[in-house]
């Protein structure tokens, strides 16, 4: 058996050379290469990353390869990719119990983030999720980046975190909030039965408010700042239902609701107490609602003053109305749907 | 030297190929000759038709070395850099320090920028028994590369070597029109034309490096020639077309190139 590489002479049974450990059994070996029809862009990207690299370096004298890492192997790409989800790509090049590691943890994170929504603790267990995936990242690049120095390799995972937390954990979270966005209900509101300050709840995003509300439906909307005789009110929220849809005649004399001349069904009733209302009269135009700020409470002992507030907040427009109230997320004592 | 010993001595391969060619197999004879038309297909820049018969020789006759060099050599000259570097690796698993392959992945890890890789296996190439011009104009193109003065030095040497012919300088003129020094391969295509004047891709390849240096006249004498001597060469053809089609833009950057040189 002679070693076609170096030309030793080995021992009859021997599947690579004693000398060069070359392979001495090459029947069973593809001699078809692969080629790079499909990986071309790879090829290209590769070349302009380096070549940045290599004039970044002389131009600068300084080495930037947190942000550029080289290649050293064809198994990197496919890896880092499939990091896109934490621990795959761990799970792709064999390290599984790594992969099962990260890709655990980081749901962990994220279930907790989930169910601590809408609260100060959320953006903790979200950065909680964020390093464990940029970990993930820097371990999937470890041989990479094992070429740097230690100052380089933690400043490319602080760039990394920060990265990933603007570039893709907030770009989503952007994203879900055009869905659904979770409020924390606002100290301003008197506690009733259906919310109090503090419960967390979730309304209609911008891409699922309808275009027209109805009677009854609970919203959360926008009260804009006022100047009236001898007050002025600031910006703020409030939550309460819809009383009066465009065409309505609303009135409320002697703390008895009436709409369109009768008294509405108890579920499109406000979700306070109607009976401390002053005595109030709407014709309801178009694009406009009425919403009775039975909830808001008001910081004044001037009755006439407090009476020109309540009007002035009672028909917002429908611009300021930012959505349908759908669930209460806390306490979790009482998570479920708002009826 | 008899027995065991005789094989520790390393023979010039190409004259043992030489001597185990004559007494193979048929399906050995077939890789040869396979090996030999892969050769001719290089030398007149069919990399693909190359590449093809490199392939099916080694489906003949697994064993042949300059057959895994010359699939890699093919891949970097199509272009397909990343899985020229992935078959050098694979060649490599087989035969372990081999300096031509190891020049071969040199090459494809350069032309990929990653200089850390492609020096290493640069050194490794040039410490591994043996000697060709192959390994030599592998390194000057690293360190041309890496802006390292040594590279003409190097080209010299695979020049020197006793296996240099006209291809060799072509191969060096290629590596530096790859590196956008018309002016410096232009010497080596004349030598190369000089050695060789037989040689249609040789004509081809000076003509082409005329035309980057915006020497209109020159080039389209060359290309003639290299169509008088292979009327079926489509490169010179298409070359002669685009000289023709040749814009002010195209010229004035040829004299640039010219003048920077200078």
């Amino acid at each position: 058996m002679r070693c076609l590489n170096c030309g030793f002479e080995n021992m009859p049974g021997l599947k690579s050379c004693a000398r060069c450990a070359s392979s001495l059994a090459l029947g069973d070996v593809s001699v078809v290469p692969g080629r790079a029809s499909a990986l071309r862009l790879r090829t290209r990207f590769d070349r302009l990353r380096n070549r940045v690299a290599a004039v970044t370096s002389r131009v600068l004298h300084f080495r930037i390869p947190w942000w550029l890492p080289k290649t050293r192997g064809p198994r990197v790409w496919p890896a880092l990719a499939r990091t896109a989800l934490p621990g795959l790509g761990h799970i792709h090049i064999g390290h599984r119990v790594a992969g099962w590691m990260f890709l655990s943890i980081w749901l962990t994170f994220l279930l907790l983030s989930l169910l601590t929504l809408p609260s100060w603790v959320t953006p903790w267990f979200l950065s909680g999720a964020v390093a464990t995936h940029a970990a993930a990242v820097i371990s999937v690049l470890a041989v990479e980046l094992s070429f740097e120095r230690i100052a380089m390799r933690i400043l490319f995972g602080v760039l990394l975190f920060v990265a990933l937390r603007q570039l893709v954990y907030a770009p989503i979270g952007g994203l879900a909030q055009l869905f659904w966005v979770p409020i924390i209900v606002p100290d301003n509101l008197v506690p009733g039965p259906v919310t109090q300050a503090g419960d967390g709840l979730v309304y209609e995003g911008r891409w699922l408010r309808p275009e027209q509300f109805e009677r009854g439906d609970l919203v959360f909307y926008q009260i804009p700042a006022t100047t009236g005789n001898q007050f002025y009110s600031l910006e703020g929220f409030g939550l309460d239902r819809i009383v009066g849809v465009p065409g309505d005649e609303v009135s409320v004399k002697g703390g008895d609701l009436l709409v369109n001349g009768k008294a509405p069904r108890p579920e499109e009733m406000p979700i306070g107490s109607t009976s401390s209302l002053p005595d109030l009269d709407f014709v309801v135009s178009k694009g406009q609602y009425v919403i009775l700020p039975t909830r808001l409470s008001f910081q004044t002992h001037n009755v006439s003053i407090r009476d020109e507030m309540i009007l002035r907040v009672s028909l917002p427009p429908s611009d300021f109305i930012l959505g349908r109230v759908l669930f209460r997320l806390q306490p979790w004592s009482r998570f479920g749907r708002i009826e | 030297m008899t027995g065991r010993f005789a094989n520790l001595e390393f023979d010039d391969e190409r004259h043992e190929s030489a001597e185990t060619q004559a007494e193979a197999p048929s399906s050995e004879r077939d890789g040869w000759s396979l090996l030999e038309q892969a050769r001719s297909a290089h030398i007149e820049a069919q990399h693909e038709a190359a590449l093809r018969l490199y392939t099916r020789a080694l489906q003949e006759d697994r064993r042949l070395i300059r057959a895994w060099v010359g699939q890699v050599q093919m891949l970097v000259n199509l272009g397909e850099l990343h899985e020229a570097r992935v078959w050098g690796d694979k060649a490599l698993e087989l035969f372990k320090n081999n300096g031509e392959l190891l020049a071969a992945k040199a090459q494809a890890c350069i032309r990929l920028n990653d200089r850390k890789t492609a020096l290493a296996s640069s050194d490794g190439a040039m410490q591994a028994p043996g000697s060709s011009p192959w390994r030599w104009e592998v390194r000057g193109e690293v360190l041309l590369a890496r802006g390292d003065r040594q590279f003409d030095v190097c080209f010299q040497k695979a020049l020197e070597e006793p296996d240099a012919d006209w291809f060799d300088r072509v191969v060096v003129a290629r590596i530096y029109r790859f590196y956008k020094r018309a002016p410096a391969a232009m010497r080596y295509l004349r030598a190369a034309v000089e050695m060789a004047p037989e040689q249609a891709y040789a004509w081809y390849e000076l003509g082409a490096c005329q035309r980057e240096l915006g020497l209109v006249g020159a080039a389209t004498t060359t290309l003639e020639h290299c169509l008088d001597l292979n009327s079926n060469c489509r490169e010179a053809a298409d070359a002669l077309a685009a000289l023709n089609r040749m814009s002010f833009m195209d010229w004035l950057r040829g004299v640039l190139r010219r003048w920077r040189s200078r």
